[in-house]
């Protein structure tokens, strides 16, 4: 007994030492990680020109993903060179800029992981701060600034089925008031009230008058691109296969992640553009999985996020393609994440 | 550390009266550590991969959803297979131990993999494949280490154990993310470390225990254990093993002990054939039909009682602690009142907890009050129908009993959350609540009444039954 209880302590030492000694390891992959993904800003945040001074001018705001110090935290780029960087400390899960607001989807990790819809003006200076109810996906502000969306994952991952559902909630971005969860305004379809009750919403964009804004509906198992109207609290259904719509600044294009049938029977989605005029669309030059809710750069060129292949860190980096259909896509911001961009 | 207050092994019954937190044999309890420490591993690493898979391995929750789906059915693959393996080499220390080691070699596979996703689910459906292996052997021999009179205890005491083990898992996981928050690889690390550590005590301090030489056949406890030579067994004209009340006795009576003899694959089939234990199945499985998940149960409560869903694993944490608190009591008070009334009472409880979720109350009072009932439901339950099926199967068929057994209630599970979901967004939450409490309600009257034969006390109820309270033959 007395050697099977040493035998033991030998085993429990050495695993304790072991998973102790990997930890420390752990703690310090900055430099060789980071240097393998080249991402800007990779030996933190360094002495450069200041937010204030980079807001001045037409600019990109984004998360950085790049594995540092900065990671999570928000950081804004010249859009003219992108070579002058500056980083906030708001980190946020995904962030949006327009006009005179911006929306960042906090994390607040630790045993319970909590999350909040931060609501910050051009200083970065936190205005208002709202629970979330669930995993962050999308943040929108309409581009005066006025309104702005967020979507949330509310989980609820069962044994043999994907019960995940989604809330998003429209907020005023000026008094940080919600103006109510989108599952209760009215949908209209070929001029007739639905009556469903499974209605999710996802990936808000709005128009230049802001009470206007797309978005998609899942209803059935079917997914729409809807049209809505914050003031009459409706949402009118266009057509059916849209989701994460986003509306190019000159109003006459929306891109939006097309869901298809990939390797294996494993969802993927084809970043596509779709005329608002005709509603009909074509896809992009890029044939990679896009899960994400497409920027335009301007009124030609559309801005992703894409996984860094394969590097077996969390980095995302942002890539562009031609909004026509042409071109081949070409990486725009390595290490940035849920770009904006703000002409100004 | 536990070993300087292990409790004297077991000798004979009566037990004595006094009253020790872990009161149980020490193979049982040193089984409860390994679960304990294999629990804390695999949650550590449960608990943090909703999160990987959409921040690391950027995956929709479309395709986690699908991932967890296979994932939770991963278990029942293997688990009759090894079953019948560990019942025919009587290895049940041995079988039970290759799936501890298999889930530990995947978490290794977890760091191994580096975010790359088809080896990372490849290895977490090995690590699930283990748990499935695992389970069967490792129940049947709580159940060949305690007396019969005693069973209820020595599985309280084991999931008690356990379920501490789980409690911790997701606390370590997400303390190693908050160090680091990259940290992903640190966390399958650690898992695997701790996961080494649980074997270590299952390969340093746990005993096999052969059907044959159960202590509690050397206890002289009439009827239990005692070894029925299974090649034996089949000789013996099968409808006579199905008479009905079938007790151990009867089957030790007619079997020659023999020592070499091994379990042939085709002698499973007597199983079925023992009436109480088949009845047991068919019940187990019916009220499992109408058990939706917890997972669902709290978003059918978070409707109407407004939380974020990120308090969700503080209702895991709550049900769990409940749990903890009182499976070694209800196992306690299963022995003396019958395991099968305290199963039923547990099926009220979850009955109870149905009802908190439908009841138009809203407030954190209800929501305290389902976790509470969700908790006593699992106290009532899962170690003390364990116990129960125990007392009725063979020892030389234990393993693969209980691994049909929970099988069977495992594809029940899967029914219940399909039904469950379609229910739901056709009619809404709280319809489909309202439909589940109806059929579970119907359920435990025919499942009471299927099963008041096991009670003690009951005319009918088997000579040796295993049910009846040690004071009333003392």
């Amino acid at each position: 007994m007395k050697r099977k209880v040493l035998g033991f302590a030998i085993l429990c030492a050495v695993c304790i030492v072991a998973a102790a000694g990997y930890a420390v390891m752990a703690s310090r992959p900055a430099t060789t990680v980071s240097a393998a993904t080249g991402a800007p800003g990779v030996g933190g945040s360094t002495a450069g020109p200041s937010i204030a001074e980079l807001s001045a001018a037409p600019h990109v705001v984004y998360t950085s993903t790049a594995v540092n110090s900065d990671f999570g935290k928000v950081a804004v780029a010249d859009l003219a060179s992108l070579g002058q960087v500056a980083v906030s400390d708001l980190s946020c899960e995904r962030v949006d800029f327009s006009g005179d607001r911006g929306i960042c989807l906090h994390a607040d990790r630790g045993a319970i992981t909590t999350y909040a819809t931060i609501i910050f003006d051009r200083d970065f200076q936190h205005l208002f701060s709202i629970g979330l109810p669930g995993l962050p996906s999308r943040a929108r502000v309409s581009p005066d600034g006025r309104y702005g969306a967020t979507t949330t994952f509310v989980s609820g991952d069962s044994y043999a089925s994907d019960t995940f559902s989604t809330r998003t909630e429209l907020l005023d971005l000026h008094t940080g008031e919600s103006l109510g969860d989108l599952e209760t305004f009215t949908v209209l379809r070929d001029g007739q009230k639905t009556e469903a009750i499974d209605h999710n919403f996802w990936g808000v964009t709005f128009e230049s008058d802001a009470n206007l804004f797309y978005a998609t509906l899942k209803t059935g198992g079917h997914t729409y691109l809807v049209h809505g109207d914050i003031a009459a609290r409706t949402v009118t259904v266009l057509r059916g296969d849209v989701e994460c719509p986003s509306l190019s600044p000159d109003g006459k294009h929306i891109a939006y992640k097309k869901r298809i049938e990939g390797d294996g029977g494993r969802v993927e989605w084809r970043l596509s553009v779709l005329d608002v005029a005709t509603l009909a669309d074509h896809e992009l030059a890029e044939t990679r999985n896009v899960d994400d809710q497409a920027e335009w750069l301007d009124n030609d060129t559309v801005l992703y996020s894409l996984s860094h292949a394969a590097s077996g860190t969390p980095t995302k980096d942002t890539w562009s393609v031609p909004a026509d259909g042409s071109g081949q896509p070409s990486e725009y911001l390595a290490g940035a994440y849920s770009t904006a961009v703000v002409r100004r | 550390m536990y070993l300087a207050t292990r409790p004297p092994v077991e000798t004979a019954a009566p037990p004595p009266p006094r009253r020790r937190l872990f009161d149980a044999p020490r193979n049982v309890v040193m089984l409860g550590i390994t679960s304990l420490f294999t629990d804390l591993s695999s949650e550590m690493v449960a608990s943090v991969l909703p999160l990987y898979f959409m921040v690391q391995l950027g995956f929709g929750p479309a395709q986690f959803g699908a991932f967890d789906g296979v994932y939770q059915g991963m278990a029942a693959v293997l688990a009759v297979g090894a079953a019948v393996v560990a019942d025919r080499r009587q290895r049940h220390k041995r079988v039970a131990g290759s799936g501890y080691a298999l889930s530990a070699a995947a978490k290794l596979g977890l760091v191994v993999a580096a975010g790359r996703w088809v080896p990372t689910v490849a290895f977490l459906y090995v690590d699930r494949l283990g748990k499935g292996i695992r389970t069967a052997p490792r129940d049947a021999l709580i159940s060949l280490s305690s007396t019969k009179t005693r069973l209820g205890n020595a599985f309280g005491t084991h999931r008690a154990l356990d379920t501490l083990g789980a409690v911790l898992g997701p606390l370590a996981g997400a303390f190693i993310l908050a160090r680091n928050p990259f940290g992903f690889d640190v966390v399958f690390m650690t898992s695997f470390f701790v996961a080494v550590i649980g074997l270590g005590v299952l390969w340093f301090f746990v005993d096999e225990r052969r059907a044959d030489v159960a202590p509690a056949a050397v206890d002289g406890d009439a009827g239990d254990l005692a070894a029925p030579d299974l090649a034996a067994l089949d000789q013996v004209a099968l409808d006579q093993v199905a008479i009905d009340p079938v007790g151990e006795a009867d089957l030790a009576r007619v079997a020659t002990p023999d020592p070499a003899a091994r379990l042939s694959w085709g002698s499973a089939a007597v199983l079925w054939r023992v009436r109480r234990y088949r009845r047991l199945c068919l019940v187990a499985c019916a009220l499992a039909v109408f058990t939706p998940g917890d997972a669902l149960l709290f978003l059918a409560i978070q409707r109407r009682v407004h939380f974020t869903a990120a308090y969700f694993p503080l209702l895991y944490f709550g049900a769990s602690v409940v749990f903890v608190a009182m499976a070694i009591p209800i196992g306690r008070l299963s022995d003396r009142v019958g395991r099968a009334r305290v199963f039923i009472a547990g099926e009220v409880l979850l009955l109870g907890a149905l009802a908190a979720v439908g009841s138009s109350v809203t407030g954190l009072g209800v929501v305290l009050v389902m976790v509470a009932l969700l908790g006593g439901y699992y106290a009532c339950t899962d170690g003390v129908l364990m116990a129960l099926a125990s007392s009725m199967i063979p020892g030389p068929l234990r393993t693969t009993g209980l691994a049909v057994l929970v099988t069977v209630i495992a594809g029940g599970h899967l029914v219940a959350s399909l039904v469950f979901g379609i229910l739901w967004s056709r009619y809404g939450p709280s319809e489909a609540v309202s439909l589940f409490m109806a059929g579970l309600a119907v359920t435990i009257v025919i499942g009471g009444f299927a099963l008041r034969r096991d009670l003690p006390g009951r005319p009918g109820s088997p000579m040796s039954s295993d049910d009846e309270p040690l004071e009333v033959r003392a």
